[in-house]
């Protein structure tokens, strides 16, 4: 099995390289160019926050790298690196267990992505039983472990209950749970507090914190919240209608921003 | 100045409903709270979800019978009044919802809607309705075409400015603005709030304004409550006082969880006491926030503590204030 791979990726920390990526959603009628062109690094350890108003094409590109677009979206260009590894150019066969041992995606809904009809514990076991070939019992010990390393309370009666009985806070660090059974090297945050509380908001942005420190995850975070970003992250991509417009640290965008967009952004700061 | 709107001591319980049984427990979501808004200001009302302030705002609007007490406009109760007593009323209390897309029947154009809101109330020609809607919408800053669209085809942004529409085009006294942004992208926040503000300084409205999001507050609100499980726990007149100037605990707890304008402003904060289980105290006798404070006594509790004045405008329920 021969894949496009690239040495340069493994050296240098990048954990996901998106180059020249394109994307258009085929629709009946008209072709909407909803990624163009786009370039974008992640760094083992680093947050990396992909910016833009909603209809911009970020969730898209999330999307694309764990390689669950929607059926009528095509890629017309461009590679997806994925721990050195192009998945554009990958069979689907290992398509599925490749980016799932290596990327996991957290969404906004931390209720709507869980199933209401499995516990918590089946849905972790679920995930951990696709993957390994061990005993329930085994399981049930990574699921408990994985409960505890998201600081969730009493996870032994917490795996019995459903993701209804739980405060939304507790729903989405059940979900950073699952994302990050097999500690990916890629995790995606797609807007993961835009439904939450201030208070429940700082939680889990300790939580994404202490995972890069921790285990060095690099983290993805897609969202319109420059406070988020002001607050965690390390590097910035501004995206705007498909197209990157400006790309920096975090000190460079808010210190000195160039393209008119982002000043337009920092300006709606409240 | 004239009080315009107030609560006196106003609860509201809600049944929890059991599937095989006939009684279910009751579930408090306002305790006691006694509010009261002056002509022309604006009232903020912060919170974490569950806490209440959506049903508070509610009873004020006159949407929900509160279980004890009772809301009062210009000096008369608004609860347990019957519907026809109620319609001349609510030409004057508008409510501006959070979710714009359910606002709008699907089937009607944004113009259909607004006009059924004029029709309810006011007896007018179609030529004279069709041109209240036109300035109306002309006023919250949308062309007057969009009365001819479906509400799925606006923007989320549009959607809230027509959802406003739908509010003053009554030209009401009194708006409850439940979370008017917080369904808005970022960018578009500061737009829709200014919006509000223009809105009130033009017709002269008074708001309850609600919101979760600590940073509006400045923006649109003059005096600024905290609602923790169902109680106020500290009001502050925005006039007189700095909001950096709270007392609570709870208070400080929400300001230390806005995150940072700027990088270079990144600090260091307590997580840990940030429980996430929401743990409400059974017992009346208690300060409902101590399993939650950083700084609980004895006496939290076994008493609770009581709204009092500690500056002028500057109400703070807690002992070691």
């Amino acid at each position: 099995m021969q894949y496009k791979t690239d040495r340069r990726v493994q050296s240098e920390n990048v954990i996901l390289d998106i180059r020249n990526l394109s994307l258009d959603y085929i629709m009946p009628g008209q072709n909407i160019h909803a990624v163009v062109d786009l370039n974008l690094v992640a760094r083992m350890g680093k947050i990396t926050a992909l910016i833009g108003e909603s209809g911009s094409g970020k969730s898209t590109v999330a999307l694309a790298i764990m390689g669950i677009q929607n059926r009528n979206a095509v890629i017309s260009s461009g590679e997806i690196y994925l721990a050195g590894t192009d998945i554009l150019s990958m069979p689907k066969k290992d398509l599925r267990s490749y980016i799932s041992n290596h990327a996991g995606i957290i969404f906004q809904d931390p209720v709507d992505s869980l199933n209401p009809l499995l516990t918590v514990g089946e849905q972790l076991m679920e995930t951990i039983l696709m993957h390994e070939k061990i005993t329930k019992k085994q399981a049930c010990a990574i699921a408990f472990n994985q409960l505890l390393a998201v600081s969730l309370p009493q996870p032994e009666e917490l795996m019995k209950k459903y993701p209804f009985m739980l405060s939304g806070g507790m729903c989405q660090r059940v979900t950073i749970a699952i994302a990050s059974v097999f500690h990916p090297l890629l995790l995606i945050a797609d807007e993961p507090t835009t439904a939450l509380d201030v208070t429940v908001q700082a939680q889990i942005l300790h939580q994404l914190d202490l995972m890069r420190k921790r285990d060095g995850t690099a983290i993805l975070l897609i969202t319109h919240d420059l406070g988020v970003v002001a607050e965690i992250a390390d590097y910035v991509y501004i995206m705007k209608d498909g197209h990157i417009v400006e790309s920096g640290t975090v000190d460079d965008i808010f210190c000195d921003p160039q393209h008119i967009h982002t000043r337009q952004l920092l300006a709606g700061m409240l | 100045m004239e009080i315009l709107v107030e609560t006196l001591n106003i609860r509201k319980c809600y049944e929890k409903q059991n599937l095989f049984t006939k009684k279910g427990d009751q579930v408090s979501a306002v305790n006691g709270v006694s509010l009261k808004i002056q002509k022309g200001r604006s009232l903020g009302l912060v919170g974490e979800s569950g806490s209440g302030k959506s049903t508070l705002g509610r009873m004020m609007a006159g949407l929900e019978t509160p279980t004890e007490g009772q809301a009062l406009f210009r000096g008369r109760s608004i609860s347990n009044i019957s519907l026809r007593k109620m319609r001349p009323l609510r030409r004057n209390i508008q409510m501006v919802f959070q979710n714009s897309s359910s606002v709008f029947d699907a089937s009607y154009t944004v113009g259909e809607s607004i006009a059924e809101v004029i029709k309810n109330s006011e007896t007018v020609s179609k030529k004279e309705c069709s041109g209240k809607i036109e300035t109306i919408l002309e006023q919250v800053g949308l062309d007057a075409l969009y009365a001819q669209r479906n509400p799925k085809e606006l923007s989320g942004g549009q959607r809230q400015r027509a959802n406003i529409a739908r509010a003053l085009v009554l030209h009401p006294e009194f708006v409850v603005c439940d979370e008017p942004v917080s369904s808005l992208d970022y960018s578009l926040r500061k737009q829709i709030l200014t919006l509000l503000n223009d809105l009130r300084n033009k017709f002269g409205l008074t708001y309850l304004f609600i919101t979760h999001d600590l940073n509006c507050v400045p923006y649109v609100c003059d005096i600024m409550a905290i609602m923790y499980a169902g109680k106020i726990m500290e009001q502050i007149d925005l006039k007189d006082n700095s909001m950096q100037n709270v007392l609570h605990p709870y208070t400080s707890l929400l300001l230390s969880c806005i995150p940072a304008k700027v990088p270079a402003e990144r600090k260091k904060r307590a997580v840990e006491s940030i429980v996430d289980t929401t743990v409400i105290p059974d017992s009346k006798h208690c300060c409902r926030f101590f399993p939650r404070c950083p700084c609980c006594t004895e006496r939290c509790i076994n008493e609770e503590p009581l709204l009092k004045e500690v500056a002028s405008g500057h109400f703070v329920a807690c002992h070691i204030v």
